[in-house]
């Protein structure tokens, strides 16, 4: 091609080039927001045990060590009482009670409110801490990692 | 005297994950409701979900959203030739929407019992301008917290009507002057940069114009949120102070109460019908970031386990009274 040719490319090119990228649309990016119940539980019990869970290896290992148990249970009670029952773990069971019980006022879980008791609640509710618990040793792992 | 507690949300950017944490502590751990939020930038952000108590997606946006997620880059002569802004702020726009603008959520928060307002600035009149879900319809008032979270230069000003506006951290990041005229008695402060003399001098030489740009904004942040702290603190003393001459004037020349109503009376009196006003400030220790419009989800993190334990250390000091 010869560079006059391509002078001619260049500049026809461009403009359309450039009315492209104006009429770029991003897609869709970001975070989705949290909707359910459980799933704002899984996001406040997170917060908490990093915060709390941040520089101490040991509680790191023995909250892990005990998930495989916490995840078998099948009523909050039963989670708090048995991680009461372990010196280390006792504090985290009441913020996770006070986590539980601040999204349970909320009038849009009145569902969740009412059936607080039965086992279509409290199973997915164990597994939505459970799951919070692994993602803050997972996220304190990663940090560990990075550095 | 009726009690009314203001929250007050001062912009910084990223390092609104730090607010976050603290409101975990403050809304969650203690149990406090606040009448009132009032919010610039970042803050502006985080206050309508503080008034529906969505603490769970506060912490989830924080922790998750990242700088592509908030902003897109323009090639920098291209933007600076050719646009009004150096990044694109689309991204951020279509997260307001997502996060505020869904019916259920934005019904909720018109049903909420406290009320929220969000601070931006009018370019065209240089003036502070408030957004409020009752007073805006939702589409104005989803793009005023655009605008609040619209840094010049770095994103572009939003329009409204005929005017274009832009962060209202530019004449007032810590908005507590809104919070005392909407009468608060007790008002929480959450402000992301710490006291002057904790903030250690940049160990580094800035070449770029960018980085001089970036730079120049965080000094006059700081500087902004220092007044307006001052400003608030003054404004107390100087009311403490007139109501301790009242009380002299009483107790030690005998005048009553009448007597003393007419010496403070008068348009000249700028305190008049104001109350005392205390104020709980919760800031970091130590700069939390070096860039407000750095989002790393591990620093963010980081920064609203930060929150957390630095509203617990605050208000411990405040015990056995606490802050209402």
């Amino acid at each position: 091609m010869s560079l006059k040719k391509r002078k001619v490319c260049f500049w026809v090119l461009l403009p359309s080039f450039l009315v492209l990228l104006a009429c770029e649309h991003p897609p869709e990016r970001g975070p989705e927001p949290l909707e359910g119940f459980f799933e704002k539980v899984t996001a406040l019990v997170t917060a908490t045990l990093r915060s709390h869970l941040r520089g101490d290896l040991s509680k790191q290992r023995l909250l892990e060590e005990r998930i495989p148990s916490f995840e078998k249970l099948t009523h909050l009670n039963q989670l708090t009482t048995e991680m009461k029952g372990i010196e280390s773990l006792k504090d985290l069971a009441y913020l996770i009670e006070k986590d539980v019980f601040f999204e349970l006022q909320k009038p849009e879980h009145n569902k969740e409110r009412d059936r607080f008791n039965s086992p279509e609640i409290q199973r997915p509710l164990i597994l939505s801490i459970t799951s919070g618990m692994k993602r803050a040793l997972d996220q304190l792992r990663e940090r560990k990692d990075a550095n | 005297m009726r009690i009314k507690r203001a929250l007050v949300l001062s912009g910084g950017g990223a390092k609104g994950a730090f607010t976050v944490g603290a409101l975990k502590y403050l809304m969650v751990e203690l149990g406090m409701r606040f009448d009132l939020v009032v919010g610039t930038s970042t803050g502006s952000l985080i206050a309508p979900l503080v008034a529906i108590q969505d603490i769970a997606n506060l912490i989830h946006f924080y922790e998750n959203v990242e700088q592509q997620d908030i902003l897109i880059d323009r090639p920098d002569l291209f933007a600076f030739l050719f646009s009004d802004a150096l990044n694109d702020s689309t991204p951020l726009e279509r997260l307001i929407q997502r996060f505020f603008g869904e019916d259920e959520r934005y019904r909720r928060l018109l049903q909420s019992k406290t009320e929220v307002f969000i601070t931006v600035v009018n370019m065209q009149t240089g003036e502070v301008e408030y957004g409020n879900p009752h007073q805006d319809p939702k589409p104005v008032f989803l793009k005023k917290i655009l605008a609040s979270a619209s840094v010049p230069v770095m994103m572009p000003p939003v329009k409204i009507g005929g005017s274009q506006y832009i962060d209202g951290g530019v004449k007032e990041i810590a908005p507590l002057s809104k919070a005392i005229d909407e009468g608060a008695t007790h008002i929480v402060s959450i402000v992301l940069s710490p006291e002057v003399n904790h903030r250690p001098p940049v160990q580094k030489e800035f070449k770029s114009s960018m980085e001089i740009l970036k730079r120049t904004l965080e000094l006059l942040t700081d500087e902004i949120v220092d007044n307006d702290l001052k400003v608030a603190a003054l404004y107390t003393e100087a009311i403490r102070y007139i109501n301790g001459i009242k009380k002299r004037g009483k107790e030690r020349l005998g005048l009553n109460s009448s007597q003393i109503k007419t010496l403070f009376q008068g348009d000249q009196n700028p305190f008049r019908g104001k109350r005392t006003v205390h104020l709980t400030t919760i800031r970091p220790e130590e700069p939390l970031i070096a860039s407000s419009l750095e989002f790393r989800p591990d620093q963010m993190r980081e920064m609203v386990d930060k929150g957390y334990f630095r509203a617990k250390e605050v208000l411990r000091e405040k015990e056995p009274y606490g802050l209402f």
